[in-house]
C-alpha cells in the first residue's frame, strides 16, 4: 500500500461534475499525493477535462460498459485498479452514484468504509462525520495498515478555481466490459417543475417544525408577500406529502443561495443544510435553541413559527403599507 | 416468495442526547427509542407486495440489545409475518461490516428473494449495510428506490431510483436481489387491531452468538463529541411584535427584498 490518495470524479451527461472539485479539495486537504480516477466511454475528454480543471494526475477508466454508471461495473473497473495499486484512501462523493457503490466496494477491496465524512483531522489521520441528524458529531480512523473507501459529503472543502494548477497527466486504460447483473434501463430527467427554488430571491422554508400541514398556509402566505419568493421545504416534510418533492432543498434537492432564506421549523440536518448554506441571509424559526440549523443561521428567533409567523406577515403588510 | 425486512431500532428524533461513558456514543438513558422511520417504507413496501402477488412471507430481523425486541413487535403489528432478533450485548457498538456479516449468516438457507433495508438509518446515517449484505452474498443491489415492479415470472425486479434533483435512473434485476428503500416511496399504514393482538401473542425467533469480524477491516471509532456551538448566529428577542420588527429591520439592512 502506498500514501496515495485516490479520488473517483463524478459525471453526468458527458460533463464533469463540480463535485469532483470538492473532493480533490478535500483530499489535498489531507496531503499525500492525490490522483483522480474517472469512469466511462469514451471517457478520454473527460478524462483530460478533470485534468485541466483540477491540475490532478487523471487515469481514465475506458470501458463499454461504463458509458453510463452500473454500480458492479465501477465495482469490477475500480477494484481492478486497486489491485494494481493499492491507495491508502479513495474518496467518493457521498451522491446518489457514490453511496451506491462505495460501502459494496469496500467489501470486495477488503478496505475500511466510512461514509459521508465533513471534515479530516490531520494530526490523528481521522475522519468527522454527523451522527443524529447533526445532533453529534463523531470521529472515526482506518486502522494502520488497512485501506479506506471514504465518502464526502459535497461542499466538505473550498475548491480552488478551475485550472489554478498546470494540468495534470491523462493515462486511459481499457477495460472489457465486465459481467454484470444489474442492467441500467434509461434514465429518467426530473420533470420541469412548476417551482423555480433556483432563480428566487426569498425561500420561506418549512420543517417537520410545523406539526401540522394547515401551517403550510402561513409559510405560502409568507413566501408571497416577496416578490421573488418561493416556497421551500425539508425531505421529512415532503415525504409526509405535505408538499411535492419539487419544493425539496438540500441533498436530493435543489442547491440554492436566495438573499434571504427563511428556515421555519426545520431542525437543520446537513442534508438540508448543504443546499441553502450559502443564502446571503439566514432566518431560523425555531424552538429548539440547540437545533443544528443554528449552526449555519445567522439570525433565529426562538419562537413558535404559529405565532410568530402571523405576527411576522401583518407587519410586513403594514410595512408595505 | 420471500422477502426479509431489516429493521433498525433508533431514538425519536426529538431526543436529547448525553454521551455514554465510553465517550463513543450516547447514552441510551432516558432514550425513547422507535423503528427507524427510513424502515418503516421498506416494510411497508414489502406489504404492498403481498397485497399484490399474494404468497409472500415476511420477515422481520433486527440487530440490538434486549430492548430492540419492541421494534420488532412493531413490525409484526404493522403486518410482518415472522420476527427475528439477534441478540447482542447491551452498549455495544456495532459497525456496519460487523451488522452485514450478522445478517449475512442469517440468510444462509432461508431463500430469501428479496431483502430489503431502509436507505439509512437516522442515528448514524450511514447508508451502508444494505449494499454491504449484497456485496458479501454478491447479490445485485439498488438504493434510494423509490418504486418497483416485479415481473410476472417473479425472475426480475424492475425499480427506479432516486438521482439527484429530481432526477431518476430505471434498474433492472435479477432476483433474489437487495434493495435500500427511499422515503417517500409510500404512505407507511397503521396497524390494526387484529395484528396487535396477534403481534404481542406472537414467539420470536432470537439468535444469540454473534459472528466474529476477520481483524483490522473496519473503521475505528474514536469518539463522538457535541458540535461546537454555533457562531455568529445571534437571537432576536422580545415579544412577537418587537421580534418581528426587528427582523424586518435585519432583513431590510442586509438584503434589498423589503
Amino acid at each position: 500500500m502506498n500514501k496515495d490518495i485516490w479520488i473517483i470524479a463524478e459525471h453526468f451527461e458527458n460533463r464533469v461534475r463540480p463535485v469532483t472539485s470538492d473532493l480533490v479539495a478535500f483530499a489535498r486537504k489531507m496531503g499525500g499525493e492525490v490522483k483522480a480516477v474517472i469512469l466511462g466511454h469514451p471517457v478520454k475528454p473527460l478524462a483530460e477535462d478533470v485534468a485541466q480543471k483540477t491540475g490532478c494526475e487523471v487515469t481514465g477508466i475506458d470501458s463499454p460498459g461504463a458509458a453510463v454508471y452500473n454500480s458492479e461495473v465501477y465495482r469490477n473497473l475500480i477494484k481492478k485498479l486497486c489491485e494494481r495499486n493499492q491507495p491508502r484512501y479513495l474518496l467518493v462523493p457521498h451522491t446518489p452514484l457514490g453511496w451506491d457503490f462505495a460501502p459494496a466496494l469496500a467489501v470486495d477491496l477488503g478496505y475500511s468504509s466510512i461514509s459521508a465524512v465533513t471534515d479530516f483531522n490531520p494530526e490523528n489521520s481521522t475522519f468527522i462525520r454527523q451522527i443524529l441528524n447533526g445532533k453529534l458529531l463523531e470521529e472515526l480512523k482506518s486502522p494502520p495498515g488497512c485501506s479506506a473507501v471514504v465518502t464526502v459529503m459535497p461542499g466538505s472543502a473550498n475548491p480552488e478555481p478551475d485550472n489554478t494548477r498546470p494540468p495534470g497527466s491523462v493515462k486511459i486504460l481499457e477495460f472489457e466490459s465486465p459481467p454484470v447483473k444489474t442492467r441500467t434501463i434509461r434514465y429518467l430527467p426530473a420533470k420541469p417543475g412548476t417551482v423555480n427554488l433556483k432563480d428566487a430571491e426569498v425561500i420561506v422554508a418549512a420543517g417537520r417544525g410545523l406539526k401540522v400541514p394547515e401551517r403550510i398556509e402561513l409559510i405560502r402566505e409568507l413566501a408571497s408577500l416577496f416578490k421573488r419568493g418561493a416556497v421551500g421545504a425539508s425531505r421529512p416534510l415532503c415525504d409526509q406529502g405535505w408538499l411535492p418533492l419539487e419544493h425539496q432543498v438540500g441533498m436530493t434537492g435543489a442547491t440554492v443561495s436566495p438573499k434571504l432564506y427563511l428556515a421555519c421549523g426545520i431542525s437543520g440536518a446537513l442534508q438540508h443544510t448543504m443546499g441553502m448554506k450559502n443564502s446571503s441571509l439566514i432566518v431560523a424559526v425555531n424552538t429548539d435553541r440547540k437545533a443544528p440549523i443554528l449552526q449555519v443561521a445567522h439570525f433565529c428567533v426562538n419562537t413558535d413559527l404559529s405565532k410568530f409567523i402571523p405576527v411576522l406577515i401583518k407587519n410586513i403588510r403594514k410595512f408595505r403599507g | 416468495m420471500k422477502i426479509l425486512v431489516c429493521v433498525k431500532q433508533v431514538p425519536e428524533r426529538e431526543s436529547r442526547f448525553r454521551l455514554d461513558p465510553s465517550g463513543k456514543g450516547y447514552s441510551d438513558q432516558g432514550i425513547n427509542f422507535v423503528l427507524n422511520p427510513y424502515d418503516e417504507y421498506a416494510l411497508e413496501e414489502a406489504l404492498l407486495i403481498r397485497e399484490r402477488l399474494g404468497q409472500v412471507e415476511i420477515t422481520a430481523l433486527s440487530l440490538g440489545p434486549a430492548r430492540v425486541e419492541k421494534i420488532i413487535r412493531r413490525a409484526l403489528e404493522l403486518g410482518a409475518d415472522h420476527g427475528a432478533h439477534i441478540l447482542t450485548p447491551e452498549s455495544y457498538y456495532l459497525g456496519p461490516g460487523e451488522t452485514a456479516l450478522q445478517i449475512v449468516k442469517f440468510t444462509r438457507e432461508r431463500g430469501f428473494d428479496l431483502l430489503f433495508f431502509g436507505i439509512i438509518s437516522e442515528d448514524y446515517m450511514r447508508g451502508q449495510t444494505g449494499p454491504m449484505v449484497a456485496a458479501l452474498l454478491q447479490l445485485p443491489f439498488a438504493t434510494a428506490v423509490v418504486s418497483e415492479t416485479i415481473s410476472d415470472d417473479l425472475g426480475l425486479i424492475t425499480v427506479e431510483r432516486e438521482l439527484e434533483a429530481g432526477a431518476r435512473e430505471v434498474v433492472e434485476l435479477p432476483l433474489p436481489a437487495v434493495l435500500t428503500i427511499q422515503s417517500g416511496i409510500n404512505r407507511p399504514r397503521y396497524p390494526r387491531l387484529t395484528d396487535k393482538l396477534r403481534a404481542r401473542a406472537q414467539k420470536l425467533e432470537v439468535i444469540t452468538g454473534l459472528e466474529p469480524l476477520p481483524p483490522g477491516r473496519c473503521a475505528e471509532l474514536l469518539r463522538a463529541f457535541f458540535p461546537p456551538p454555533s457562531p455568529a448566529g445571534t437571537f432576536i428577542t422580545g415579544a412577537l411584535e418587537e421580534q418581528a420588527e426587528k427582523l424586518i429591520r435585519i432583513i431590510r439592512e442586509k438584503t434589498d427584498v423589503l
